[in-house]
């Protein structure tokens, strides 16, 4: 019985020991084509990258990625008219040179790929239709004049920069790219919000805080005009910004608001959603854009 | 209401009188002697007769229809001396019995006759199926983290899991936390969690009586679709002042119980831990945080045939984080949150044959939040009045009926940059049931029952909920049962990972979900005190919700405030609905007293779900399926052993040692893993190579590895004249297993190369806690 109880004790606890050992394997792994692009009115259409997912656990090249000999082309559905594009190893992404291709507010187009990957042929395409014209920032209204770090008013309230703009009439979506054009471990702010010091920061870190993005919801006004603050969370160096303000199309809007937090508190993945039929992974979207700077004084 | 209810008491009134002249009957409670609180499933029989009943939840019981004679009047219940009485039956005559149990003196000793085979065998017999008991003497000793914690003993029974060392939550038989319903002395408790879900919310030293029915349960308890946990906290000592203290790494705790005079008893507990006054006094980076919680309970023995109970409880957690501690202008996190019941419960016997409760109950649970500009409240209360009637007709015969009125009101409102969510939900949720068991033979209890839901919202839903369920003695010492139920649920809850869950109710946008249990059950008697439990069950869900993880994508203003800004207040997009299945089998083999109890149990089983907007519309088996867990629960009374192993006579000791181990060994849990790494901007205009993405695979398909964990507490009593202490060693994962909680992903470009790291998450290394328990 002594015995017994002391194997029983014994079995319980070599089985409660040690570390658990996971094995991904690669059967679940299947090649999809990516596809990252946007159009813009009035812009060329250029750096459209069709790349590939690569499996786990490897080393890759980077300059593995993009997919150079896909077939690519976008059609104008409205027009009916197809254009093939081709390769540009500067931006490593495809693009139409001819200026008789001209994405239009309100015009649909669908980018379509087919690609060979690991020795299968595969295809596809996504559609997108670029909102309608009227969005444009009023620098008028907007708060560009430079200010201090955390800057208060008379009252103590502190003030913010503001972008006030003109909604576009078909879409809700508005996401702001605010980069950060002097960023430097010299201007890094480090009487910053949270604490953060400057010995935690290494390039890549660095390069994290210089770029953000976030999601610009609307209002509704009499002028249809929205006022957005750009917070104090979102600045992290003195000197220069560059704000690009988009109104995207909803491709735009799911990619953007899901592909980077596919990742749950407990762990668990989320697939982001596209819009692309076929094998392909990624968006295919449409904005307009409009581009202001301010600047953060330093004390 | 009332044309339900006229015709059932017109009913009962008849059929109460028309054996009355040639019969006895004999009814009464049953009380532990030493502090006058109600024994709950004591059983209660004639001898050598098969006429007998059990004790109900206000230690009631009845037995109609006794023969005119002489009999010998039994009451056993586990843990104390059987009680007898020689009692007269006469014609017409009803006796009123007061039974006082003693608790046996050397607890350990078990006597070994044929009688107590057959009161093991009755008593699991007599228990419904699917139905679990514990007493907070087997809830303390299963070593814990930190401290003993109700819902955490909960997940060693077989057939409810845990999702993870984080958290208490229970996951019972493939259904999720939002499907069990938590009574505590009859009051709803929404979101029974403390320290982010690490704790729960109930004291064990202040319960009297824990119940959980893990499916098939009667017509009585509806609104969930898996199980339900009633909590029975102390009523009070009646006879004298009696208290607990406690002491450990995390808390400190007491419980008091002393009598009001004659007419009744007065109990009460609070608890706070105190990490916030010791390591957080030390650390910068760690927030101040505390839970403090605590309950009052008072009963009142107004006439032998009223009593009145009023209980309270309330609990807290508070959390404040300055992100830079040498300036106050810095930000600052404040979250605070918790639960408040409270309830006022009227016993009455109308007669001998009918028995009744009736409450008043309310509960509320809120958070307030407070980031910044980011802030949010949330609330969910609610106002019940419930009756339960209970008529014991004859000895083959009894009904119970009843009504449940719930006033539910709930909101959530968010602030933050751009936008306010501005939810309020307002719902009215009537049940009537009438349930009746009828005895054939003594060998045989069919049970049949029926539940009306009439729940209001912003839509209206009715329902009707059938229940079934047999119990049937094949032999001497082997019991089958079986159970059939639909079961609806009205409220969801949002869960949200170390943030406290959010709950809302069908509307027009949600209808309510359904689901059907099918049970069946073996029950043997292996010798006095050892049971074999072996279950089976299926479960459908329809209309299952699980929260949309990108339901902000799909938002849309219902209106916008004087500023413009817009303002959210419905619940669409909220939730992916479908439906799903589970399935599976349990064994339990379980000792309950002796120098060595506990119970092993091994649960199998598979949880499936099919929801169009997840996975491409394929099933797939959500994040809590395991398809098989085992459980060991053992505690030793190390030095009887001792003396039992060399057969010498076991008895009380001053000093006694306790040593309690816990074993969960279960297979790996679904997760979404990643198959592939891709590349893309986040924007049109920010970098190329900023945005490595994770590509996940089909919903679950990955299994993690195995967990398993070996718990181990060692506990030093000493008695004094009249106090107790208890020192003790607790070892939470002894083994030190790095159990996997999820997966992260690590990648990053080096010399124009794309590395990819596998880095897997850790729960709870080993835990050694210590502390002291008095009791006096």
């Amino acid at each position: 019985m002594k015995l017994k109880i002391f194997y029983l004790m014994f079995a319980a606890l070599l089985l409660s020991c040690g570390d658990a050992v996971i094995n991904l394997d690669k059967e679940t792994y299947s090649p999809k084509i990516v596809i990252d692009g946007y159009v813009l009115p009035h812009h060329k259409v250029d750096n459209i990258r069709i790349s590939r997912n690569f499996p786990l656990n490897e080393k890759i090249n980077i300059m593995d990625f993009p997919l150079k000999d896909a077939n690519v082309s976008i059609t104008d559905l409205n027009a009916g008219k197809n254009y093939p594009l081709t390769f540009n190893f500067g931006q490593l992404g495809f693009e139409y040179r001819k200026s008789d291709l001209e994405i239009k507010e309100g015009n649909s187009y669908r980018l379509s790929v087919s690609a060979e990957i690991d020795g299968k042929k595969l295809t596809a395409s996504s559609t997108t239709t670029v909102p309608l014209d009227g969005f444009h920032i009023d620098r008028n209204v907007s708060q560009l004049d430079p200010l201090k770090y955390r800057e208060k008013d008379e009252n103590g309230d502190l003030r913010f920069f503001t972008i006030s703009f003109k909604h576009s009439a078909s879409t809700d979506f508005y996401a702001l790219s605010i980069v950060a054009q002097e960023a430097s471990m010299e201007t890094f702010i480090e009487d910053n919000m949270f604490g953060l010091e400057k010995k935690e920061l290494d390039e890549d870190f660095l390069n994290r805080l210089k770029y953000e993005a976030s999601w610009a919801q609307t209002s509704r006004s009499s002028d249809g005009i929205t006022t957005i603050k750009i917070l104090w969370l979102d600045t992290w160096f003195y000197g220069q910004y560059r704000a690009i303000l988009y109104a995207g199309d909803n491709n735009f809007k799911q990619y953007f608001l899901t592909h980077n937090n596919v990742q749950d508190i407990d762990g668990n993945l989320y697939e982001p959603k596209f819009f692309i039929d076929g094998d392909g992974i990624g968006v295919f979207g449409s904005a307009l854009a409009d581009t202001v700077h301010f600047n953060v004084l330093s004390e | 209401m009332r044309y339900f209810l006229l015709p059932i008491l017109v009913f009962l009134f008849f059929i109460t009188n028309i054996h009355a002249a040639t019969f006895g009957s004999v009814s009464g409670f049953v009380y532990n002697a030493a502090n006058g609180e109600a024994l709950i499933g004591a059983n209660v029989f004639m001898q050598d007769t098969n006429i007998g009943s059990s004790t109900n939840t206000s230690g009631f019981f009845s037995i109609p229809r006794v023969p005119v004679g002489h009999f010998i009047f039994v009451c056993h219940y586990i843990g104390f001396k059987t009680f007898k009485q020689k009692v007269e039956i006469k014609p017409g005559a009803h006796i009123q019995l007061k039974i006082n149990l003693e608790e046996k003196v050397i607890e350990t000793q078990e006597v070994v006759i044929s009688a107590d085979s057959s009161r093991t065998s009755l008593r699991l017999f007599n228990k419904e199926i699917s139905e679990i008991k514990l007493n907070p003497r087997q809830i303390n000793r299963i070593p814990q983290i930190a401290e003993t914690d109700l819902l955490r003993s909960l997940q060693t029974l077989p057939g409810i899991l845990a999702i993870s060392d984080f958290s208490s939550e229970l996951y019972v038989r493939g259904g999720t936390p939002d499907q069990n319903l938590y009574l505590i002395d009859g009051a709803d408790v929404y979101n029974p969690e403390h320290f982010f879900g690490l704790f729960s919310t109930f004291n064990t030293d202040a319960i009297k009586h824990v119940e959980i029915s893990k499916g098939g349960f009667g017509a009585e308890y509806g609104g969930r679709l898996s199980s339900v946990l009633s909590v029975t906290n102390l009523d009070g000592n009646r006879q004298e002042f009696e208290g607990t203290a406690s002491i450990s790494l995390l808390s400190a705790k007491t419980t008091l119980q002393m009598p009001l005079g004659k007419i009744g008893s007065l109990s009460g507990s609070i608890r706070r831990t105190y990490f916030d006054k010791t390591v957080a006094k030390f650390i910068d980076k760690i927030p101040d945080y505390y839970f403090y919680d605590g309950h009052v309970k008072a009963f009142i023995d107004i006439s032998p045939a009223n009593k009145l109970t009023v209980s309270s409880y309330a609990g807290r957690d508070d959390l404040n984080f300055k992100f830079k501690t040498e300036s106050d202008e810095k930000p600052r996190l404040e979250y605070n949150w918790g639960n408040t019941t409270g309830s006022v419960r009227w016993t009455h016997i109308f007669s001998p044959k009918l028995f009744s409760n009736f409450w008043v109950t309310a509960s509320t649970f809120n958070s307030v939040f407070d980031f910044e500009v980011i802030n949010e409240k949330n609330d969910i209360s609610d106002l019940t009045f419930k009756g339960n009637l209970e008529h014991f007709y004859s000895n083959a015969l009894g009904f119970k009926f009843g009504y449940e009125y719930k006033n539910l009101h709930g909101f959530l409102k968010q602030t933050f940059p751009g936008g306010t969510v501005d939810v309020e939900h307002q719902a009215k949720h009537l049940a009537l049931y009438v349930q009746g068991t009828w005895r054939p033979s003594p060998l045989l209890d069919i049970e049949g029952g029926i539940r009306y839901n009439d729940f209001r919202s912003s839509a209206h839903y009715r329902n009707i909920s059938p229940r079934l369920s047999f119990k049937y003695r094949l032999t001497s010492t082997i019991n089958l049962k079986s159970a059939f139920g639909t079961y609806q649920q009205y409220l969801y809850k949002i869960p949200r990972t170390f943030i406290v869950d959010i709950w809302t109710n069908a509307d027009n946008n949600y209808q309510g979900s359904t689901a059907h249990h099918y049970i069946l059950g073996l029950q043997k008697e292996v010798a006095a005190n050892f049971q074999i439990e072996v279950e089976g069950y299926y479960k459908d869900y329809q209309n299952i919700y699980t929260y949309s993880y990108f339901f902000y994508t799909d938002l849309h203003p219902d209106k916008f405030d004087a500023n413009g800004d817009p303002i959210y207040k419905s619940s669409k997009g909220l939730f992916d609905q479908g439906n799903g299945k589970s399935y599976g089998l349990e064994f339990l083999l379980r000792k309950d007293t002796g120098t060595l109890t506990g119970w092993a149990s091994l649960s199998l089983g598979h949880t499936e779900y099919k929801m169009p907007g997840i996975n491409h519309g394929n099933p797939f088996a959500p994040r809590h399926d395991r398809a098989a867990t085992v459980n060991l629960i053992g505690n030793m009374d190390v030095r009887n052993a001792w003396r039992r192993l060399w057969q010498r006579t076991v008895h009380r000791d001053r000093t006694s040692w306790r040593l309690g181990v816990g074993l969960v060994y279960a297979s790996g849990q679904p997760i979404t893993t990643t198959s592939s790494i891709y590349v893309s901007a986040p924007l049109p205009d920010q970098l190329y190579d900023d945005g490595l993405n994770l590509y996940p695979t089909a919903r679950n398909n990955f299994r993690l590895p195995p967990y398993a964990r070996f718990d181990i507490s060692l506990t030093m009593e000493r008695k004094y004249r009249k106090w107790t202490m208890s020192p003790y060693l607790q070892i939470f994962n002894a083994g030190n297993r790095k159990n996997v909680w999820y997966i992260n992903y690590d990648r990053r470009i080096e010399d124009n190369k794309l590395i990819q790291e596998i880095n897997p998450v850790n729960m709870l290394p080993i835990l050694p806690t210590l502390g002291i328990n008095f009791k006096f």
